[in-house]
């Protein structure tokens, strides 16, 4: 046995022990064998025709979300109406009742139901939804939006005005309807709680016009719930401080009226469900300046990919400020960065469709980064970690992410 | 290693196919991984995933236990030459622009000077020679073994041994 021998057993048996089989090899195995099972019994024009489909639509096009792909675990809803995994966070403490818009108003029919905490949440149809507390009078208050769907959400207190006998719980904008994506326009929708004498609810506009709201109220709910929307040009167009809300009872008589609800149109439909587990990241007080709830110092937290029938987004929970939202329009776009190089751990991640087996982010350079894919409701998401040794510079110029599917095909790229 | 292959297989002769490929799977995917690792796979999970499934579709290979292990190492060792091919040609057209190897991003920093010297002057060796070392001193497999799992003769083995084993040396004593 010579030196060189002994020293190249020696380097062989140090560099392998540190690969280790990753904990989902058996999940993609089987996921890898099923789908080239259907690979075969799919008769080859249907293939040909779906591969020029994957072309035409784009590497990460995912306008149609899983409501047409049919329910599964993401998707599948009870009786209630709301998705088998719902947060716990939103687990209703009474009934679910739909509140539809007034016949003579503007709005949306959603669900809405109370949650604990004194949450109150809504659900619209196509999936996805909010929750919010009702406030005290002159509560300071923080909203999260990202009102143009940008992926990073920003947070910002308001003065907060509230009512002794309603209560609004937030303003959603909803960004058209999941089966037609292109269409685009918003529309905005006041909602809230409001105690038993409550009886109408009406919006008055800036300039001066009346828009009728629903009141909705059940035996097993501690608080009437309402809802009062407005038209998406007067919603665009709006100054928000200078919308009033006002309440009535059953009389006629106005109980109430609330001048500046001083919430801005900045709530827009976010997924429900717990999400998958993607990737875990250190964090340190810097977080505090992306606009969220300051953190006390170092910490790790866990990113979740959700989705939510026509929404879905990334989210740590426990981050307020890291969470971004993204509707079909933003889907298209596939991936969106989630850059964490301050903290140490630079990421990229995203969305791909249910037919993408393998993520690969190519750096300029030429490396290759394999990402790790996970199902999440009808689509897969994404993550890889990339190199620290590019002293801040990430993404950069030049790299792309590649998708294969299940037989090594490759799908298509995207520049970064 | 051949006792211990023994062994495996003749427990498995009695377990259906699925059984035994999930056996396969358990026992061997991880060995397998660092051995896509150290032939310089740049994803190697995909490289033994691809293995499997392909070990899956030959129900055959399955049937006769002793063949499945061997057939999962020459497959990962001609997906890795192929996958590695493929890159150089693409280095080609990228001059300039990509480095020699591809390693892990995942990878850190080998702590050792001279373990890290030892692997890059492996990497830069040609693909049959690195992989029949790679098999001889990682794996342990005698040179017959070796042979029969990159399918080239024995004393071709031999002569991918020496002549690897002196460019390392070569190499290694270049860079002092």
């Amino acid at each position: 046995m010579t030196h060189i021998e002994d020293r190249l057993r020696a380097t062989l048996r140090q560099e392998a022990a540190r690969v280790h089989k990753p904990r989902n090899a058996r999940a993609e195995n089987d996921r890898r064998l099923r789908a080239r099972t259907r690979f075969r019994l799919t008769p080859a024009p249907v293939v040909a025709a779906a591969s020029v489909l994957v072309i035409s639509i784009g590497l990460f096009a995912a306008r149609q979300l899983p409501e047409r792909a049919g329910p599964d675990k993401e998707t599948a809803v009870p009786a209630s109406g709301l998705p088998a995994n719902l947060d716990p966070r939103y687990r209703p403490t009474g009934p679910v009742v739909r509140v539809a818009p007034h016949s003579g108003g503007y709005g949306k029919s959603v669900l809405m139901w109370q949650a604990t905490g004194g949450l109150v949440c809504w659900r619209q149809n196509t999936g996805g939804g909010g929750c919010g507390t009702p406030r005290e009078l002159s509560a300071p208050q923080q909203v999260c939006g990202a009102p143009s769907g940008s992926a990073q959400r920003v947070c910002r207190s308001l003065p907060q005005s509230g009512g002794r006998h309603g209560h609004p719980a937030g303003v959603f904008a909803a960004l058209g309807e999941a089966h037609t994506p292109q269409a685009g326009h918003n529309s905005y929708v006041y909602y809230g709680a409001a105690d038993a004498q409550v009886a109408s609810v009406s919006l008055i506009t800036p300039s001066g016009q009346w828009l009728p709201g629903t009141v909705t109220g059940h035996r097993g709910l501690s608080s009437r719930l309402w809802q009062v929307g407005m038209p998406s040009d007067r919603a665009e167009h709006m100054d928000w401080t200078k919308a009033t809300l006002v309440f009535h009872d059953a009389n006629g008589r106005e109980l109430e009226r609330i001048s500046r609800p001083g919430l801005g149109p900045d709530q827009l439909p976010a997924p429900q469900t717990r999400g998958v587990p993607l990737f875990t990241y250190d964090t340190d007080s810097k977080v505090v300046e992306a606009g969220g709830t300051p953190s006390p110092g170092p910490s790790r937290h866990t990113l979740y990919a959700r989705v939510d029938g026509g929404v879905a987004d990334f989210i740590s929970p426990d981050v307020s400020g890291w969470s971004s939202s993204l509707l079909p329009e933003r889907l298209a776009l596939g991936s969106t960065e989630f850059d964490t190089r301050v903290y140490g751990a630079p990421w990229f991640y995203g969305f791909v469709r249910r037919d993408v087996a393998k993520v690969v982010y190519r750096l300029a350079d030429g490396r290759l980064a394999p990402a790790r894919v996970v199902d999440v409701g009808g689509l897969r998401a994404y993550s890889v970690r990339l190199p620290d040794d590019r002293n801040g510079k990430f993404p950069r110029h030049g790299d792309v992410v590649i998708a294969y599917d299940a037989n090594g095909n490759k799908l298509g790229q995207r520049s970064v | 290693m051949t006792e211990s292959l023994e062994r495996e297989t003749a427990a498995v002769a009695e377990i259906s196919p699925e059984q035994a490929y999930a056996e396969l799977f358990e026992g061997h995917f991880e060995g397998l991984l660092r051995l896509a690792h150290l032939l310089g796979a740049d994803d190697p999970e995909d490289v033994v995933q691809e293995a499997f499934v392909r070990l899956h579709s030959r129900h055959r290979t399955l049937r006769d236990p002793r063949a499945a292990l061997p057939y999962l190492r020459a497959t990962v060792c001609n997906l890795t030459r192929s996958r590695l091919r493929q890159l150089r040609i693409a280095r080609r057209h990228n001059a300039g622009q990509l480095v020699l190897d591809v390693p892990s991003v995942e990878q850190e920093a080998v702590s050792r000077e001279d373990v890290r010297e030892l692997l890059a002057a492996l990497s830069e060796l040609p693909s049959r020679q690195r992989e029949v070392l790679v098999l001889r001193y990682w794996l342990d497999l005698s040179q017959q073994e070796v042979a029969q799992t990159i399918g080239v003769a024995e004393g071709t083995v031999k002569s991918h041994i020496g002549r690897g084993l002196a460019a390392l040396t070569r190499k290694l004593e270049e860079k002092r």
